[in-house]
């Protein structure tokens, strides 16, 4: 009857399907069950069985397991020793690598840096005399370096032909910026081209630089001015 | 107690006064003074590459025998990292000197190696206007084996043990 609900309720399948199918088969009595029998028979029949999922791997594994401590429980209890079950006992996994237990405390080592030494105190100030002095050349040669620049630039004009520039701007702003006006410098340009607005700008800035003009600009991107600023674009007394 | 005051001087690494192995052994002065010297003179005796020797005041220290010290340094780290080291070498030498001539010397970073060498007790740092006034301390003396703890005593040590070159370098 227990074989019939189980087949009905579709446990028999698997593992218990194997039990099943035993008992009808009349390799166990389901009245009288040898368990070391029951066992031995299961453990058979799942080694023919056929490779099925992992799952019912599992589950057939699981019986076996339960069974083969069933079979030792009661092989044990003929040979007259009582077993039981310690509760919420769990062996505890193998350690091949636990031949003897740890040490709990470990040795006492010295782990200190060691301190510095007195010829080490004086490499380090050689060392340092070292940086000093390559520091002090580098900010020769950096000085050097900047002086020369500087040089370069002051003699640019001369290869621009900056002066003569500056010089014939002068004579055309003369006129103008002595009566006091100021000018727009676009109305200055030789050509409205790129190369014309920086042949004017280059000797208007010079111009400022040496405060014989001002540039003023109001904002930015907007016009811009040229007013006198020194005394060689002042009004002749005579015009008064 | 012989072995405990070894096992304690092994274990410090640094200098460890006469006071504190007292306290640790709970003996007198005198029986732990002639358990140190009954300690060095064992080691001298198997001619150790390890020596324990009478350093500053009072302290005792176990180390490394100077002429197995070059050889062994290099498998140890040191403590004072060498920029540490080279600023406190600057110190030592030019002593008594301004914070920001040191600073001036070795950059930036001399401030942080001041504080840091303060801490250990090696450069004293007196107010001096705006800045500090650095010498090194009796500790640095100490720490590095020196005969003289005075401040123009050490100076003067340094610049017989430096070559006329670096002084140049300093001074010019």
């Amino acid at each position: 009857m227990q074989l019939e609900a189980a087949e009905s309720e579709g446990l028999a399948d698997g593992p218990i399907d194997l039990l099943v199918s035993l008992a009808r088969e009349g390799e166990i009595d389901p009245w009288r069950i040898d368990i070391v029998n029951v066992t031995d028979r299961f453990l058979g029949a799942v080694n023919a069985m056929d490779r099925r999922g992992l799952r019912d791997c599992g589950e057939t594994l699981l019986y076996a397991s339960t069974l083969l401590r069933m079979k030792s429980e009661a092989i044990l209890q003929e040979d007259g020793e009582p077993v039981e079950a310690e509760e919420g006992w769990e062996p505890a996994p193998m350690n091949p690598l636990w031949n003897e237990p740890p040490e709990l405390e470990p040795p006492v080592r010295r782990e200190a840096p060691r301190p510095a030494t007195l010829p080490e105190l004086i490499g380090e100030l050689k060392n340092a005399a070292r940086r000093c002095e390559l520091r002090e050349i580098r900010l020769r040669d950096r000085d050097e370096e900047e002086r020369r620049s500087r040089e370069t630039v002051r003699n640019l004009p001369h290869s621009e032909r900056l002066e003569e520039r500056v010089a014939e701007l002068t004579e055309r702003l003369r006129g103008t910026l002595s009566s006091g006006n100021s000018v727009d410098w676009e109305d200055l340009l030789k050509s409205p081209d790129r190369s014309g607005r920086v042949s004017l700008l280059l000797p208007l800035l010079f111009l400022e630089d040496r405060g014989l003009v001002e540039l003023r600009q109001s904002e930015i991107y907007g016009d811009l001015y040229v007013c006198p600023g020194g005394e060689l674009f002042e009004p002749d007394e005579a015009d008064d | 107690m012989k072995r405990t005051i070894e096992a304690a001087l092994f274990t410090v690494g640094k200098p460890v006064p006469i006071d504190a192995l007292v306290a640790m052994t709970d003996s007198g002065m005198v029986d732990v003074m002639r358990a140190i010297e009954e300690l060095s003179a064992e080691y001298e005796g198997r001619n150790s590459a390890v020596e324990v020797k009478e350093v500053g005041e009072d302290k005792f220290v176990m180390q490394v025998s100077p002429r197995y010290a070059e050889e062994v340094m290099t498998l140890a780290p040191r403590e004072l990292s060498a920029p540490l080291l080279r600023t406190l070498s600057v110190i030592a030498y030019q002593q008594p000197v301004t914070q920001s001539d040191v600073v001036e010397v070795r950059g930036n970073t001399a401030y942080s190696h001041v504080d840091e060498l303060v801490e250990q007790g090696l450069v004293s740092a007196e107010p001096h206007g705006r800045t500090k006034m650095l010498t090194t301390t009796k500790g640095f003396a100490e720490y590095f084996g020196l005969p003289g703890k005075d401040a123009d005593e050490v100076r003067r040590y340094l610049e017989e043990e430096v070559d006329a070159d670096t002084v140049e370098r300093f001074l010019g």
